[in-house]
């Protein structure tokens, strides 16, 4: 799949990245001259061990982009592993410079384009009118969106997810499409399509004991064991779910677009105390809405599991595919799987994992 | 007739008895269970269509046309989606006579069969990785004199 292995020519190949790389460095100048204008907001995240740096050209992206981050916030800033710009056109009314990065946003009509080169990468979000860039040797990123004040709800719920993922990569942490609770001593991966519960198992275990790690992206890695560290402290719910988690309200963030959009959370600010950095894996669920009241686990086969965590995670996120796939299936065959049958009593799910945990903590 | 798995463009792993693959060109993914995952993985192991015909045959002695007709009938079904591509193994040592520590009359043989989902195909097709050229977007691959022949 990797287009740096086609049979391109050697001299053609050094002008596209010459010029994507002159491309890159004028964006880079116009993030300096808009964050001299409106002033810089730094901000620096801890993610597994890992600094993030991020400079926003002022503080209305910072505010768009930050409150799902809120819970890395790293106040005594070690060296950056990685170092994100981050500026938009509607906040400093300069455009992205000409080069091959505007013209290839310009050729990308409506569809999602994902290029890269020897050394950079970059994804062009047309609906959401936002561009990412990454130079992997140089550990600098660069994120461009047309407009802070009109970003989608997902793009708040999980940003920076591509610069994220590409770089976490490179350390050997993979971006899974799964939530995660559990305690310090461990937890459970929840897996599943959109739609299957994730959200709701995650969020009904807030004020169980049981800690929040995502509801829908998390990295995970196997060294020395199943591990899944958090990357994001927001939630999602199909905004006619919002009154059955009346005790989420404080974290609500968009209730007045609830008629357009999910109902977004951002757990960060108002539940700090139910948030984790991560913890290991000690099993993997699958939840699933089920009717009737009653709420159980049922044990199901590895390959039930890796079908409902690879496929959704390989294709959404589409990067590290093969490393990523040899890593769940680690993970897999480390731990046992189970089908969560969700019914309407949902302050039975915390319970039920809960115990499952205390059982396979006793068993070890 | 001898198969091989279609790396790189499909991925697979075995968990206990049950095979997940993936192909990533056409975004469906694929679950084996018993008889299929075997065949899947003496595929791997570089066994030929023959000589696992001869195996199930061996095994399930009273069934050898119903054996012969599934595995042919389930080895099209993978290389109808591109699972398995033919290979030609006339240069390599023969993976010989598949072996079976279970013993000769295993039973009732259990068809194999390849369960396909493609509801992710969607986001496949919609989001390819392309290469940028200087005109920015797309990329055709250019018919020039320069081309370096590797």
């Amino acid at each position: 799949m990797s287009p740096r292995t086609d049979g391109r020519t050697a001299t053609s190949r050094r002008r596209d990245e010459d010029s994507l790389a002159a491309s890159v460095a004028a964006i880079a100048e116009c993030f300096q001259s808009v964050s001299e204008t409106l002033g810089p907001v730094i901000h620096h995240l801890r993610i597994d061990g890992q600094t993030v740096r991020i400079s926003f050209a002022g503080h209305r992206l910072a505010r768009t982009l930050l409150p799902a981050l809120s819970h890395l916030g790293e106040p005594t800033a070690h060296s950056p592993g990685l170092s994100i710009r981050i500026w938009d056109t509607a906040g400093s009314g300069i455009g992205l410079p000409p080069g091959v990065v505007s013209a290839a946003l310009t050729n990308a009509g409506s569809t999602v384009r994902r290029l890269q080169s020897e050394s950079i990468r970059m994804m062009i979000q047309p609906e959401e009118s936002m561009i990412s860039l990454l130079d992997e040797e140089r550990g600098e990123a660069l994120l461009w969106l047309a407009d802070a004040g009109n970003v989608p709800c997902h793009v708040r719920c999980a940003p920076l997810i591509n610069l994220l993922q590409w770089w976490m990569c490179r350390h050997d942490r993979y971006m899974v499409h799964a939530g995660a609770v559990g305690t310090a001593a461990g937890g459970v991966l929840l897996a599943g399509k959109a739609g299957s519960g994730k959200s709701s198992a995650a969020l009904a275990c807030l004020d169980s004991g049981l800690r929040f790690a995502g509801d829908d992206y998390c990295l995970v890695s196997m060294n020395p064991e199943p591990y899944v560290h958090s990357l994001y402290s927001s939630a999602k719910l199909n905004s006619g779910d919002v009154d059955n988690y009346p005790g989420l309200a404080p974290a609500l963030a968009n209730p007045d677009r609830l008629a357009t959009e999910k109902a977004i959370f951002f757990l960060g600010h108002a539940f700090p105390a139910a948030l984790t950095g991560g913890f290991p894996i000690r099993a993997v669920v699958l939840p699933r809405v089920t009717p009737g009241a009653t709420t159980r686990l049922q044990k199901t086969t590895g390959a039930s599991a890796l079908l409902a965590l690879a496929p959704s995670t390989l294709f959404q996120l589409r990067e590290a595919e093969r490393e990523t796939f040899r890593v769940l299936g680690s993970i897999i065959r480390r731990v046992p799987c189970f089908h969560l049958d969700m019914g309407s009593e949902r302050t039975e799910i915390p319970r039920r994992i809960r115990a499952l945990l205390e059982q396979l903590d006793h068993d070890r | 007739m001898h198969l091989r798995i279609n790396s790189p463009t499909v991925i697979h792993e075995t968990m206990d008895d049950e095979v997940v693959i993936i192909h990533f060109e056409s975004g469906a993914y694929f679950n084996l269970r018993q008889t299929g995952a075997e065949i899947w993985n003496m595929i791997g192991a570089g066994h030929s269509v023959e000589d696992i015909i001869r195996f199930y045959q061996r095994r399930h002695a009273n069934n050898g046309k119903t054996v012969e007709q599934a595995v042919h009938s389930f080895v099209d079904s993978l290389q109808r989606e591109d699972l398995v591509v033919l290979h030609d193994a006339s240069g390599q040592i023969p993976a010989g006579a598949v072996s079976d520590p279970a013993g000769d009359d295993a039973g009732e043989f259990l068809a194999p069969s390849l369960e396909k989902y493609s509801d992710m195909q969607d986001l496949l097709l919609l989001d390819p990785i392309h290469e940028v050229d200087a005109d920015g977007w797309p990329h055709r691959r250019e018919e020039s004199d320069d081309v370096t022949p590797d």
